[in-house]
């Protein structure tokens, strides 16, 4: 199995209606700053994977009416209807089989162009439960009321994350500025479905998010110090209402999948950037995948992660671009200090039924 | 050219959904008044409401069972969603490995994990999870 590098990394600026642009170009400009920090022209792509869902495009088979901006004619072309961090894992392994060399990996959504109530509702089961009106919001509440009961995390734990989150967004030119934010502020904020309130739930956004994988070959090419792939996991768990919120296996399997691949052993990475559409979440997925909770806007989630303001299909992939640029030593105002070793996390589904993890390292 | 232009349309899609043996067991057994399950021939665990596949193993579902219209709150959570304010629970049927989601008919005050709730059935006996209204404490 060949070695994979990411070469490239952009994203839109994330906001919370794009009305300037149409979803391809939306697209396109993050596909511009990938090929432009590759070095590189679209023609030198040889295969494209790319990740959106069609309810939010307002279009079936979406993927077709991006793919003269990905460039993906008579050329293979695949879609992932998940988080693009699916579509890097996807794209990875169509160059560590020896295929390809340089491949293109998108994601993109506007949550604002559809409705989100029926978008959300078309999620759960026709036969059983779509008929009682719930919503995603009221799954995630009734998943952190067990939480919360269990005595593993507090309402508290959840909004310093926001709280850091907010904080963060002021440094990340790619993400709208949130208003900041006081734990009483979050944890006095509106009900959104209980035990959650409005800022439990990350904001909703436009955007898109880009990366160029190569070969060891091309990548030593192109640059100095790549950002290797060290190892990809994924993993599906049951129906939400099959699923204690407390079983985190297929997290688990996730990262076990991915840490395996990986010459780490037991060593903690240096940084962690986790998704979690919702607060209670993120205490869970980042403490499993081993960060330190205080550790927020720092260590952990130094983008401010999905609570700075993402999409969702995009949050994931744009967790990998912040481990790049932190890798590199490119982070700007964020920069930690010498980071080598970090885990990517995307999640997808209703109650956060799939994960996906991605370690990723420099050196040689 | 400053402002956007923003097309408004409308896609309407209705669909028809064959329900299959299982959910079709649970769906007339809520028309006549009856809760049922499916049970899993290979791992013996019980499914509520009625299902296919087993969620534990994926086998397919051996046989349906008559389950006891009562069950315990195992979590809640209240939503206004379009204008109309909610409480949701996941509910485990007597006798059953899984939880089923419904609404909650009760003050949310007054609600407890492990309380008892039976099911509050529609005036209309239809093959629809909605022949149950609501589930309410005993
Ligand atoms: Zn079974």
């Amino acid at each position: 199995m060949g070695r994979v590098a990411i070469v490239g990394v952009g994203q839109s600026v994330h906001a919370r209606d794009r009305n300037d642009v149409a979803y391809a170009e939306l697209l396109l400009e993050a596909i511009d700053e990938a090929l432009a920090d590759a070095g590189i022209g679209l023609a030198d792509v040889d295969n494209a994977v790319t990740a959106s869902l069609d309810f939010y495009d307002g279009r079936t088979i979406a993927n077709m009416a991006v793919a003269d901006v990905v460039g993906s004619y008579l050329k293979p072309e695949s879609r992932i209807c998940s988080d693009g961090i699916g579509a890097l894992l996807y794209g990875w392994a169509r160059i560590a089989d020896g295929a390809h060399q340089v491949g293109l990996v998108t994601a993109h959504c506007k949550e604002s162009e559809g409705n989100l109530a029926t978008i959300e509702g078309a999620a759960f089961d026709p036969f059983v439960q779509r008929r009682l009106g719930a919503d995603a919001d009221v799954v995630a509440g009734l998943g952190a009321r067990q939480i919360y009961a269990s005595g593993a995390f507090s309402p508290t734990d959840a909004a310093a994350l926001v709280v850091a989150a907010r904080a963060a967004s002021a440094v990340n030119s790619k993400v709208t500025t949130l208003e900041p934010m006081t734990i009483a502020e979050v944890l006095d904020a509106p009900r959104l479905a209980t035990p959650l309130g409005v800022f439990d739930r990350a904001p909703n956004r436009d955007g898109s998010c880009a990366m160029i994988l190569a070969t060891e070959e091309v990548a030593r090419d192109l640059s100095d110090s790549p950002v290797w792939i060290a190892g990809v996991g994924t993993a599906t768990g049951k129906y939400w209402a099959d699923r204690h919120p407390a079983d985190l296996s297929a997290l688990d399997r996730a990262r076990d999948s991915a840490v395996a691949m990986t010459g780490w052993g037991t060593d903690v990475p240096d940084l962690f950037e986790v998704s979690a559409q919702y607060a209670h979440q993120l205490c869970q997925f980042a403490t499993r995948l081993g960060a330190q909770l205080t550790e927020a806007g720092r260590t952990l989630n130094p983008s401010g992660g999905w609570h700075a303001g993402n999409p969702v299909t995009v949050s994931g992939l744009s967790r990998v671009t912040e481990c790049v640029h932190q890798l590199r030593g490119h982070a700007g105002p964020r920069q930690l200090h010498d980071a080598q070793r970090a885990l990517a996390h995307g999640v997808a589904g209703l109650g956060a039924q799939s994960h996906f993890v991605a370690a990723l390292e420099v050196g040689d | 050219m400053t402002e956007p232009t923003i097309l408004h349309q409308k896609i309407n899609l209705p669909y028809r959904y064959t329900a299959g043996d299982f959910h079709k067991a649970f769906l007339y057994g809520l028309a006549n008044r009856r809760i049922v399950g499916s049970r899993c021939p290979a791992c013996l665990t019980v499914a509520v409401p009625a299902r296919p596949f087993c969620p534990e193993c994926s086998a397919h579902s051996g046989e349906t069972m008559d389950m006891k219209p009562k069950g315990t709150l195992e979590t809640w959570s209240t939503a206004t969603i379009q204008g109309v304010t909610r409480t949701y629970g996941l509910i485990r049927i007597r006798g059953a490995d899984t939880v089923m989601l419904h609404i909650v008919d009760a003050e949310p005050s007054t609600l407890q994990v492990g309380m008892e709730l039976v099911p509050r059935w529609s005036p209309e006996p239809v093959p629809e999870i909605t022949a149950i209204a609501a589930f309410i404490p005993t």
